[in-house]
């Protein structure tokens, strides 16, 4: 894939901090990170997506109308993503979740969300749920920068496993975006962490001077830490540890539990199976979590929950702490088997940077704090941003669009998993050991087992424990036609390859023949076809379609507003003696049968419709200007200096300084 | 390559300081020249080096595994690793029409 500028203009390239919950994108441009606030002027956009009667929405609009769409709001994808319907953690999140999740009914048993549409059941997989997340995120970007943005670095947590990485990374191209890397949460943290240290140190010449940082991060929905040394330029990651499946929301279904239960010992009445009542409980559950980090106790209200039963739970920060007291326990162990893995005492760790809005939990810092014997925790990055924000210079490190200072940076990340493959007797041989510097490659001599066996069927795991049965699954292939003969003899040569976003391919070769074999691992269990890559493109392209339309009614509304509020200021502007009384009261009538009109319609008329209108003012217009005896072009020569399709913003166009049309930008009509 | 050919960057005299430190520098600063995100153009060539070049810093700054390359080279670090499956060449002992297609560990 090609990397950076394409067609030789300056391109942008952009870093996705893709979140369980939330999401946030930033991008390197004039020298520094930007991170890029929404359409609704929020910085994090919810990590949700919504389908309604008419349309489909992304981000805070769809959040924000959970409560009455309960079953056509998808969020958690990140929870799916990369994972089988069976996994035991899909089964226990379903219980959860107010959407419906099904089986594809293939063998490789690969979870579908299912919504109604239009009347109509519509299936995704998880990848195609975050593409749209990451395509809300792209149109935020380029509504930024002014155009199209193509290339992204998108980050995971580091404890992600390599089917989960590379459905990350087909969601990024079913977004239609060029994935430059798919980098480790914490990683990225690390980075902001630098450079937000070193501009403080005031470029004091520390030279080679290294520093070990922990960086503790814990989000919506994932819990991962990683412990890396840090120089100026290298950012070195020496081990990471982590809980693909820890995290904030599960503090909320705590407290969500806790207040059904309540519910049903006051009312005895019990509203499980009410999706609103839940959803409307677990939102202010949400809320409260949040409040508990700076206040000692709250109230949890919801009026008329279930069966007209107000709900009211006074809520204190010791309470919570207990409900959720095993979670924050077991986010210590990442830690302990992490600093092990790394080799470095308690002592040697300089900094603990905290990540991620559940750091925010006053319990889970005195926690860590108390594990490193009351050490000071650095809290001086965002923790909602700084993943994004070390995407962004990962992205511009990789394409080389950043400044001098960002291009001699280098990250060097590790592989989070031991990989290899089975052997007889279901032992699990390791080719690449855990928190080895990626990209890496192994290889190592195999042969046979029985006399006169002419193939072997190679399964690939990934893992730490002994016998492949209690590691994952990853995939197998068979190489075939090998020269019949006594066992031992033959001699296979199977090599791992993990690149640096840590996917991994395998290869086998037959010595003697050189017959090969190779399995993009990513093809079986659990991942998307290239086939279904493609379709799934062509599906989001039809969708954009749909949006398209919704877009066009938009653009001709905003199209009429724009031509009323320049005419009104024409009037003001043109010499009163130059338009005759009649006509002047003409125009004013008009206008103001259209706002009346616009005030009715606004909301319901075809984009036809508002064409017709605006005809209609223009006609009324054009009598005016043809009686000042100046054609019209002259007029509006007058008014701003450019043709209609040539005009930016300030004058009163669509178009961006770049040449960019904001009308292709906007993604959400209202 | 051979890990030994990581050595000769650094001059003896250096050696006998901090050993550790300064091969984690050495480390580092070919890592820097060498490393596919460095090397745009040359991706695979340098892909291939710099996985040579973490092999020996893997091996250099483990004492363990660096006894072991001293006394049997190259042949003894996958020796010690593929013991970590456990027990030499046990694989053998399955009943062969249980297993088919199975593989064992090759040792010279």
């Amino acid at each position: 894939m090609p990397d950076g500028a394409d067609d030789g203009k300056k391109s942008y390239s952009m870093g996705i901090d893709l979140g369980t919950t939330y999401s946030c994108v930033g991008i390197f441009k004039d020298g520094e990170v930007q991170i890029i606030a929404n359409d609704q002027g929020n910085r994090t956009t919810p990590s949700y997506v919504a389908w309604t009667d008419k349309e489909r929405l992304l981000g805070d609009a769809a959040k924000n109308q959970v409560a009455s769409n309960p079953t056509n709001t998808v969020f958690d994808a990140k929870r799916l993503i990369g994972r089988t319907f069976q996994d035991p953690i899909v089964q226990a999140d379903l219980k959860l979740w107010p959407f419906r999740v099904v089986s594809d009914g293939s063998p490789d048993d690969k979870p579908l969300i299912e919504v109604m549409y239009q009347d109509v059941a519509k299936k995704f997989h998880p990848e195609e749920i975050s593409s749209m997340i990451l395509t809300k995120m792209k149109l935020t970007a380029e509504a930024f920068v002014g155009q199209r943005v193509r290339n992204a670095v998108i980050t995971v947590p580091a404890y992600f496993n390599d089917s989960q990485r590379q459905a990350t990374k087909d969601a990024g191209e079913i977004a239609g975006l060029n994935v430059l890397r798919i980098v480790n949460e914490p990683t990225a943290a690390a980075i902001a962490y630098g450079l937000d240290t070193k501009s403080k140190e005031k470029k004091t010449k520390s030279g080679e001077k290294e520093t070990n940082i922990l960086v503790f991060d814990m989000g919506g929905g994932t819990f991962d830490v990683s412990i890396l040394t840090i120089t100026d330029t290298v950012f070195e990651v020496k081990a990471t540890a982590g809980d693909p499946h820890l995290g904030g929301e599960d503090f909320d279904n705590r407290m969500l539990s806790y207040c059904i239960s309540e519910f049903r010992r006051k009312h005895k009445s019990d509203p499980t199976r009410n999706q609103r009542a839940i959803r409307r409980l677990r939102t202010q559950c949400e809320r409260a979590k949040r409040q508990l980090s700076t206040q000692t106790s709250v109230t949890i209200e919801v009026d008329s929950l279930h069966e007209g039963q107000d709900f009211n739970l006074r809520l204190s920060r010791a309470k919570f702490e207990e409900l959720c007291m095993d979670y924050f326990k077991k986010a210590m162990e990442p830690v302990s088997q992490c600093l092990g893995d790394s080799g470095l005492p308690k002592s040697q760790i300089s900094d603990v940077v905290l990540v991620g809005g559940s750091t925010r939990i006053p319990k889970v810092q005195e926690l860590i704090s108390s594990f490193f014997n009351g050490k000071q925790l650095c809290k001086e990055i965002n923790p909602d941003e700084a993943v994004a924000y070390g995407a962004a210079v990962q992205a511009a490190i990789v394409s080389g669009t950043g400044t001098e200072e960002v291009e001699n940076m280098l990250l060097l990340d590790v592989a989070p998993l031991s990989l290899g493959i089975e052997m007889a007797g279901g032992m699990m041989q390791k080719l690449i050991e855990r928190n080895s510097t990626i990209p890496t490659n192994k290889s190592q001599d195999f042969t046979t087992a029985e006399d006169y066996q002419d193939y072997v069927e190679i399964k690939v795991y990934e893992g730490e424990r002994a016998m492949v049965k209690d590691n994952n699954y990853l995939g197998k292939f068979v190489l075939t036609g090998i020269p019949k003969t006594l066992r031992g003899v033959p001699k296979i040569k199977v090599t791992f390859n993990v690149d640096s976003n840590g996917i991994l391919e395998v290869t086998a070769e037959d010595m003697k023949t050189h017959r090969k074999g190779e399995i993009q691992i990513t093809n079986e269990k659990g991942r998307l076809s290239q086939r279904d890559i493609e379709r799934m493109l062509q599906d989001a392209e039809a969708h954009k379609e749909e949006d398209d339309l919704a877009r066009g009614e938009m653009m001709a509304r905003e199209s009429i507003t724009v031509y009323m509020r320049r005419t009104r200021k024409a009037l003001e502007d043109i010499d009163s003696e130059k338009i005759l009384k009649r006509d002047r009261e003409r125009l004013e009538k008009k206008m103001e049968e259209v706002d009346l009109w616009l005030d009715e319609h606004s909301n319901k008329a075809t984009k036809e419709e508002f064409e017709a209108k605006q005809r209609e003012l223009e006609s009324a217009m054009n009598t005016i200007m043809l009686k000042i005896n100046r054609s019209e072009s002259d007029f509006w020569e007058q008014q701003a200096i450019l043709p209609e399709n040539e005009k930016t913003i300030e004058q009163g166009g669509y178009f961006l300084d770049s040449g960019l049309d904001i009308r292709d930008l906007i993604e959400d009509p209202d | 390559m051979s890990p030994t050919r990581f050595d000769e960057g650094i001059s003896r005299r250096k050696l006998s300081t901090d050993r550790g430190q300064i091969i984690h520098i050495a480390y580092r600063k070919l890592s820097m020249k060498y490393h596919p995100d460095k090397n745009q153009d040359n991706k695979e060539k340098a892909q291939k080096k710099f996985i040579e070049i973490s092999h020996a810093y893997e091996v250099l700054s483990d004492p363990e595994k660096k006894s072991k390359y001293d006394r049997y080279g190259e042949a003894g670090l996958n020796e010690g690793q593929g013991q970590g499956g456990g027990g030499g060449g046990g694989f053998q002992g399955q009943d062969p029409f249980e297993m088919p297609g199975s593989l064992a560990d090759l040792r010279s």
